[in-house]
């Protein structure tokens, strides 16, 4: 297929009419589309989408619907029609697909994708196609199942990281969308018509079988499991159906809560701080009433260095008492050996006999130390007041108060500078949250969370069931067998299309999985192939596919290199991209939205100069920042056909024009 | 964008599978109702193909009886 | 010749009015503490104040000093001449408490800057 011009009126930004023209040269294949952020890119990813389609779709791939497409300043003109036609051209025949929206004449201003009138047109070679074949047409080569990989929004080459976490929701999306683009559903289908058609026989022969005596009893068996295996299936079936209800709920709660988590966070904040606020003060309080408390014994620190310097006199005094009892003491003491010695008239110190001289001297010194006893004057009672007072002081000189009642001055300072920024942070947060009602958002959040419980719920229940399910075919399989083995049943038509339609499902099953490998071997040849060009590592030898289509990159040893870059990320779904394109269709148009975010200016120019070699037309969707006009260019400029820009002329409205290479 | 490529690899791998599991189903058979499947597949009406097959199965027993 | 110590001790009445509103603006836990303070506060200053005018009975001595360290501490610092100690005590409260107020005129006691630099 080759595109060759796109013309939208009134879609999404682009007001009024706008056309692309499409590359039509094999040597000059490109073309690049500029345009900042929010500006128009991807809306032209959504107006080839909705013209083959009649889809648009916004982030995380949801549809988006048909009253936000059309532009917002020609709605307010009164203008509610939008209109796409596509040309182009495959198997040497020329199409033209036109596509319109109006709303319907007695709505006046339409609120749903019911309001609208849709009409459709498809023209090939000048001949229009009759309505109800218009899709299969379509579909014979541009199946919507596989119109991701030739409409490639960059989003979704973080999807692509997906697929290396087993389990993840996402992962499995994209696995299923993947094998419906390499042909796996055709043999699905085929298994599923032969297992259906194989119960619609086991049905007829049990009714053979009745009319064949001693059956009964495995009549009445097949009967049981059969209208067992419908009521599982229905089961089944409905369960799918509330899952589906289910995860779309949820799906819309995650992107609420999305949009709402700053202020879902900023209430937690609110409440952390409010919290906080309450102990803050509650903390003040307490210490003020401890500060007020030890306010009793705090008037002995005002007189502490007085009492100090008064019991420093007393301790003086009293040590002058003191010094004036021991000195008498000891008086008293050396008078009582000289009256010892005068008595006995031998001398106390070396006890010989005493001359008369010596007794003369004796005698003197006892007069002498006599004289100085008596001039000694003790005040006991003085000294026991002296006592008493400095006990009375030392009681006042115990540690006061007044540096634990400090301490609680400023702890309370500190805590009163905490509450004001608590105040103001409180203050800020109400502002930011004003407006939003938070309980609808904490409802939803719970909700959500009780949903992904549901879901939990719903899927054990749809694998219980399933296991019955199967255990519920083996055992009708193995009643076939045992009936194969009886002539009169064997002979029965029914018996012969279950074996027939039997035979076929297991054919169709196993080829499932062989084709799976099979496209697994090829993807992953040309993924490695593609990686290999686009990769500016040499050392890296290719890459290694998974159960999830997820691609791991080997060294120069064939061992996983773990640690991956977000460029690198990128060159490996850029790499499965290719690789899936080549292994499951030929070549056809690409169009790519903004993929080139995350790279460095290396590999950048690596696929720029690869991706015009893998299909016939590419349609680039960036921005400066992605592709530089000035250096990036230069080794795709002879390939390039046409260069557009997209200029912002409104908030609402956007046009685009050709500019010159 | 032909789907030419994959649609033979599909039925390569039902005809592998077919020695895989040891049909004894005749091969001209087994392509018929995978033409059947190629016919019809992005065919909003699911019950055609339905229908082929079992068209398909009882004009294959018919020739059965026949020989 | 030993004097009678009073067994109820008070203020005048602008002390009293000064030591209430204290209270009453959660300044002190109880008015005995500012009584207290204000006792503390004319020692550490040194005043041997006059006599209170008017005096309004407010507090027992038991109440004001359980333990005698008041009067200990009056004793020491102050040469009674054989006057009674608690008299003494309500002179220097009264002029402390008024002393206080003056100070901190409507905030709270700033203990600390009462208590003297060397503390």
């Amino acid at each position: 297929m080759k595109l060759l011009k796109l013309t939208a009126t009134n879609f999404m930004p682009y007001k009024g009419t706008m056309s692309l023209s499409f590359p039509t040269s094999p040597e000059q294949n490109v073309m690049l589309v500029y345009g900042d952020n929010m500006r128009g890119k991807t809306s032209l990813l959504n107006a080839l989408r909705w013209a083959f389609y009649g889809k648009a779709l916004g982030r995380h791939s949801r549809e988006l619907p048909l009253q936000d497409l059309i532009n917002k300043e020609a709605t307010l003109e009164g203008d509610w029609s939008m209109e796409t036609c596509i040309t182009f051209e495959d198997g040497g025949h020329s199409y033209e697909y036109r596509r319109r929206a109006t709303k319907h004449a007695l709505v006046s201003k339409p609120s749903r994708p019911e309001d609208f009138e849709i009409s459709r047109g498809l023209l090939r070679d000048g001949i229009a196609i009759n309505g109800y074949l218009i899709d299969a047409e379509i579909s014979r080569f541009a199946p919507e199942q596989t119109s991701r990989f030739f409409l490639f929004d960059g989003e979704l080459l973080q999807e692509y990281e997906s697929l290396l976490i087993d389990g993840n929701e996402q992962g499995r999306k994209i696995k299923e969308s993947i094998e419906q683009a390499l042909g796996v559903p055709t043999l699905i289908k085929g298994r599923e018509d032969a297992q259906t058609l194989l119960k619609s026989a086991q049905k007829q022969q049990t009714r053979d079988l009745e009319k064949i005596s001693g059956m009964e009893r495995q009549v009445d068996r097949q009967r049981v499991l059969q209208s067992e295996i419908e009521t599982f299936e229905r089961d089944i079936d409905d369960q799918e159906k509330q899952l589906k209800i289910t995860k779309a709920d949820r799906a819309l709660l995650d992107d609420f809560i999305e949009a709402t988590e700053q202020i879902h966070a900023a209430k937690v904040r609110l409440t952390a701080n409010q919290e906080n606020l309450f102990t803050n003060t509650q903390t003040q309080k307490d210490l003020e009433i401890q500060r007020l408390g030890l306010m009793r014994d705090a008037w002995k620190d005002f007189i502490r260095p007085q009492i100090t310097l008064k019991r420093d006199h007393l301790t003086e005094e009293n040590n002058k008492l003191a010094e004036a009892m021991i000195r008498k003491a000891n008086i008293a003491g050396q008078i009582e050996q000289l009256k010892k010695s005068l008595d006995s008239a031998i001398c106390h110190a070396c006890g010989q006999a005493l001359h008369q001289s010596q007794r003369e001297l004796a005698g003197a010194e006892l007069g002498r130390l006599e004289a100085m006893h008596l001039g000694i004057a003790v005040d006991e009672a003085a000294r026991n007041r002296i006592s008493a007072e400095i006990r009375d002081l030392d009681r006042l000189l115990k540690p006061g108060p007044t540096s634990q009642i400090k301490f609680c001055d400023k702890e309370i300072s500190k805590l009163k500078v905490e509450q004001t920024k608590l105040d103001n942070e409180i203050e800020r947060l109400h502002d930011q949250i004003k407006g939003q009602d938070t309980a609808e958002i904490a409802r939803k959040r719970a909700l959500r969370d009780g949903l992904i419980k549901i879901e939990g719920a719903t899927e054990q229940s749809i694998r219980a069931t399933k296991a019955k399910l199967d255990k519920n075919n083996k055992d009708l399989q193995m009643i076939a067998k045992a009936l194969q083995g009886i002539p009169t049943a064997r002979a029965a038509k029914s018996t012969q299309i279950m074996n027939v339609a039997g035979e076929l499902e297991r054919i169709y099953g196993r080829s499932i999985d062989r084709l799976r490998d099979d496209l697994k071997t090829r993807v992953e040849q040309f993924a490695s192939d593609a990686f290999k060009a686009l990769s500016t590592q040499a050392k890296y030898s290719g890459l290694r596919i998974n159960n999830n289509y997820g691609l791991a990159i080997l060294d120069e040893r064939g061992h996983e290199v773990t640690i991956r870059s977000a460029g690198a990320e990128q060159i490996v779904a850029l790499s499965l991209i290719d690789g899936l394109a080549r292994a499951g269709r030929a070549a056809g148009p690409i169009v790519m939205d903004t993929p080139f975010g995350r790279l460095d200016p290396g590999h950048r120019a690596n696929i720029l100069k690869y991706l015009p070699t893998t299909t016939n037309q590419l349609i680039l969707f960036v921005h400066e920042g992605e592709v530089a006009r000035s250096h990036d260019l230069s080794q795709i400029s002879s390939r390039i056909d046409s260069i557009y820009e997209i200029k912002e002329v409104s908030t609402r409205h956007s046009k685009i024009e050709k500019v010159r290479i | 964008m032909s789907t030419e490529n994959d649609q033979d690899l599909a039925l390569t791998a039902l005809l592998a599978a077919a020695t895989d599991v040891e049909a004894v189903l005749p091969v001209s058979f087994i392509k018929a109702s995978y033409a059947i499947q190629r016919r019809h597949q992005f065919n909003q009406d699911q019950t055609i193909s339905m229908h082929d097959l079992e068209k398909l199965v009882e004009d294959h027993l018919a020739q059965g009886e026949a020989k | 010749m030993s004097v009678t110590e009073p067994t109820m001790i008070g203020l005048s009445e602008k002390a009293h009015a000064l030591l209430s509103q204290m209270k009453e603006d959660n300044f002190l836990a109880e008015m005995a503490d500012g009584y207290r303070l204000g006792i503390g506060l004319a020692l550490a200053q040194g005043i041997e104040p006059d006599d209170v005018p008017q005096r309004r009975t407010v507090f027992s001595v038991a109440t004001i000093d359980p333990d005698q360290e008041i009067a200990a501490a009056i004793r020491a610092l102050i040469d009674l001449k054989g006057g009674s100690v608690y008299r003494m005590a309500e002179r220097l409260a009264d002029w402390g408490v008024i002393e206080i107020a003056k100070r901190f005129d409507g905030t709270p006691i700033d203990v600390g800057a009462l208590v003297p630099k060397s503390e």
